[in-house]
């Protein structure tokens, strides 16, 4: 049958063999997608070949090419039927090695006359034997395990196949390649199996994909117990011992593991350590010779052993950061073995790193005891990816108790900052015969400066300023006390160092605490300008004259509240006249410093006083501020700063 | 653990008054008059520059106590006409001190160095008899208030180092506090 014209294309098998192949094809393709294996490629491949040999066979019509062919496709045949099992690839080979020979033989024999004493039987029968060997390797190898999807396919069409094609190529020994029947029906039908392997194929792909969403179903079901595990945790307490105790509990049951451990780096040496033991682990490290071989001290032991990094098979994994993966523990040599009771028997061992980012924090590790119950592939899949979600918990707890401890911090250093706030004057009271100006700057979480300004009398007005030694809410409980004694007492006849020596002996050793608190006391007359001044080692008191024009400077030797409850302290006075400036501050004024590590000093702060001296008390204080502030500069305040400014107006 | 670790380790006060501790750049300043009674009250001044962060606080203020419990007593003799001068600077990472007082120096260091040999020698022979002999370290001048063993405390803390200068009388010395950390740096 030669095409020559249109017409007799459109009668051929070949538009109907051509359009067959193409549909079937079109499914190998939409397969070939999601192939990992590539077996698709070699239906494809097959078929590719098919749709040339039947053009071919449509313009030269010689029977012995169609023969030629048939013995090539079945070469391909077998590959798609043998090739996925490996052990049999070389005889494969030798198989089809040996098809091409025939048929080159067969060509020979055509053009050349070569071994014309074969009869032609002969060649047709090779695609049979073909065949008859992929049915008795399909056969004998039915109940072998099938890993691979292509093993799986040729499992399940060779039942249909080989007799579809052991049928099509006995026809063609009977019927003969020139028969019309034989190419309108037999070889369109012949086709047929590669439907069956496409649809088995396409099923193939789909429970593939049924396993798959079912083990990610399964898997987040495990990363929901994780989770349910870890939450109450964190909300009963705030120990990682907890968290990681319901970490490890998560993993143990999610892998159906007998024990399991979680060890973290150290917090400041290269170790990790074991933070949390689940179950029963039998111990796959060196135990001390000394601990005796008993369940209890072995466990006890474990629950907080500690390896160096590198170390054993938890040192290892801590160091390298790769998972360890040990189904069957027997010779394997990273496992060390303690004994044969049942508590030292390890049978099957992972070990996975906690990692946080390519940080890592500690290890996960789990264990059975079963020899006969290995961990799967898959368990430890489970293990890696609870280990992974568990881990970004554990940093998370991480960075609360950090996030945690800096807000308790701050809060009791507000809390402190709070307590100094309200008991420091808010507004500064004025006075007909006496000016007074004032600023207390705190420093963070210090809170000791403390200043005051009491009047006991029509005439006589108090101002303290102290200093309490420490920080924090104990330096401002201190201030609470010095306070409340002062404002019951300085309400009295007796000199203003009696005050002192009152509050001295109310405060010293009468609380458990150590408080000492630096105390300055001045009392003045606002009608007549007399001052009394008392000191409990507070800062030197500045006096300006304005008679002299110049700065005095008041000394009173003494120790701090605290130090000794008998200490009397002594008191000076003096006089002052209109326009006299006395000064009261905090040594965090005098020892600011600036970025040369120089000192303001009472030097640097004598000469704003005396370039200010018309200015009001309330002036005067602002350009204190104004000057200390331009000196520092950007240098952090490391103390309070008070200073309490008093002028006379008589 | 080797039977030489003790002496290998060995910590000696030494002499370098070009050591970089003794650089007072950036440092706060305080002084004091010599007053045995305020020195728990100076050492709390000092301390409370140091930020919240730092943990075991109290063992830092037992420290400093101590090194100027030394300069006000065997410094300057208790005398409150003598001073002692203390540069500070605190962070989160470390506490750096020069304690310095107007006394005549640490004389006795070398015997202290060689009692303090001699002490961790004894100690590496496990000899707990002649221990007996080198528990505390005392000189003519010790009182009974002495415990003669806060030279040794101080040279375990001040991991960073601790010097005396030439003249012997002031002392700078670093503490590293360790930071925490969560994984494998």
């Amino acid at each position: 049958m030669t095409i020559s014209s249109f017409s007799q294309v459109v009668e051929s098998p070949l538009l109907a063999k051509l359009l067959i192949l193409a549909s079937i094809s079109v499914i190998f393709f939409y397969l070939r997608r999601k192939d990992a294996e590539g077996h698709s490629g070699s239906f494809i491949a097959s078929m590719a070949f098919l749709a040339v040999r039947d053009v071919m066979v449509a313009l030269f019509p010689v029977p012995e090419l169609f023969l030629v062919s048939d013995i090539i496709y079945f070469c391909f045949v077998l590959y798609i039927f043998m090739a996925p099992y490996m052990v049999v690839r070389p005889a494969l080979i030798l198989v089809i090695v040996l098809n091409i020979l025939l048929a080159g033989l067969y060509v020979a024999r055509f053009v050349f006359g070569v071994a014309a004493f074969l009869p032609s039987w002969l060649f047709g029968v090779i695609p049979v034997l073909d065949i008859l060997l992929v049915g008795v390797f399909a056969f004998i190898w039915r109940n072998v395990k099938k890993e691979s999807i292509a093993r799986q396919i040729v499992g399940a069409i060779w039942p249909v196949s080989v007799p579809v094609l052991l049928a099509y190529a006995v026809a063609a020994i009977i019927f003969g390649y020139g028969n019309d029947l034989f190419q309108r029906l037999a070889v369109p039908i012949s086709y047929g199996w590669f439907v069956a392997a496409a649809l088995t194929s396409i099923r193939m792909q789909d429970d593939q994909m049924v396993t798959a969403v079912s083990y990610y179903e399964s898997s987040i079901d495990s990363l929901y117990n994780l989770l349910m595990n870890t939450g109450p945790a964190l909300k009963g307490s705030f120990t990682t011992e907890d968290v990681l105790a319901s970490m490890n509990e998560a993993i143990v049951s999610e892998t159906h593991a007998d024990g399991g451990l979680i060890f973290l780096v150290d917090e400041f040496e290269d170790l990790i350590v074991c933070k949390s033991y689940v179950g029963s682990f039998p111990p796959p490290v060196n135990l001390p010779e000394s601990l005796p071989r008993k369940a209890n001290r072995v466990e006890s032991f474990m629950k907080h052993v500690e390896f160096r990094l590198g170390e054993g098979v938890f040192g290892e994994v801590a160091k390298t950061g790769k998972n360890i993966y040990i189904p069957n523990v027997t010779d394997d040599p990273r496992i060390v073995v303690n004994g044969e009771e049942e508590f030292l028997r390890l049978a099957s061992f992972m070990a996975v790193p906690l990692m946080v980012e390519d940080k890592i924090i500690g290890v996960a590790a789990v264990a059975r005891k079963n020899r006969d119950n290995a961990f799967t592939e898959e368990d430890f899949d489970r293990c890696k990816l609870l280990a992974n979600f568990g881990t970004l918990a554990v940093s998370n707890f991480f960075s609360f108790l950090a996030a945690n401890e800096k807000s308790g911090l701050e809060q009791s250093a507000g809390i402190a900052a709070e307590i100094q706030r309200s008991i420091i004057p808010k507004k500064i009271p004025q006075f007909p015969g006496l000016g007074i100006g004032a600023f207390s700057m705190p420093a963070r979480g210090v809170s000791g400066d403390y200043f005051d300004i009491i009047q006991t009398r029509s005439d006589r007005v108090v101002c303290v300023i102290g200093d309490v030694a420490g920080k924090g809410v104990s330096a401002a409980l201190i201030m609470v006390m010095v306070r409340s004694i002062l404002h019951l007492i300085t309400n009295t006849n007796k000199d203003i160092a009696t005050v002192l020596n009152w509050v001295n002996k109310g405060i010293t050793g009468k609380i458990d605490l150590d408080h000492y608190a630096t105390l300055g006391i001045v009392a003045v007359n606002i009608n007549t300008g007399e001052v009394e001044y008392s000191n409990a080692s507070h800062q030197a008191l500045l006096v300006y004259r304005r008679s002299s024009d110049s700065i005095e400077t008041l000394e009173l030797k003494s120790v701090p509240i605290g130090v000794e409850r008998t200490t009397e302290y002594a008191r000076k006075a003096l006089k002052l006249a209109d326009g006299d400036i006395v000064v009261m501050y905090t040594d965090g004024i005098v020892e600011a410093m600036n970025e040369q590590g120089k000192q303001f000093g009472r030097k640097g702060l004598s000469q704003v006083i005396v370039r200010h001296r018309d200015l009001a008390p309330k002036e005067i204080v602002n350009r204190i501020k104004g000057d200390l502030s331009s000196f520092v500069g950007s240098v952090r305040q490391h103390d309070d700063q008070t200073v309490l400014v008093l002028k006379m107006k008589l | 653990m080797s039977e030489n670790t003790y002496l290998n380790d060995i910590h000696e006060i030494r002499v370098d008054e070009n050591n970089p501790l003794f650089d007072k750049t950036g440092l706060l300043y305080k002084e004091f008059p010599s007053d045995y009674r305020q020195i728990r009250y100076f050492t709390l001044l000092i301390v409370q520059s140091a930020p919240l962060e730092i943990k075991e606080i109290n063992l830092l203020e037992q420290q400093i106590s101590e090194v100027i419990k030394n300069a006000v007593k065997h410094g300057n003799h208790s005398d409150p006409a003598r001073k002692v001068r203390v540069w500070y600077s605190f962070d989160s990472t470390h506490a750096h001190l020069i304690v310095q007082d107007e006394g005549e120096g640490f004389r006795d260091l070398e015997v202290w160095n060689a009692f303090n040999r001699k002490r961790l020698e004894i100690l590496a022979e496990q000899d707990f008899e002649k221990l007996a002999d080198y528990v505390s370290f005392r000189t003519q001048k010790s009182d009974d208030n002495d415990g003669g063993n806060a030279l040794f405390a101080a040279l375990e803390y001040w991991n960073g180092g601790f010097f005396f200068n030439n003249k012997r009388n002031a002392v700078a010395m670093l503490k590293k506090f360790p930071q925490k950390k969560h994984a494998i740096a």
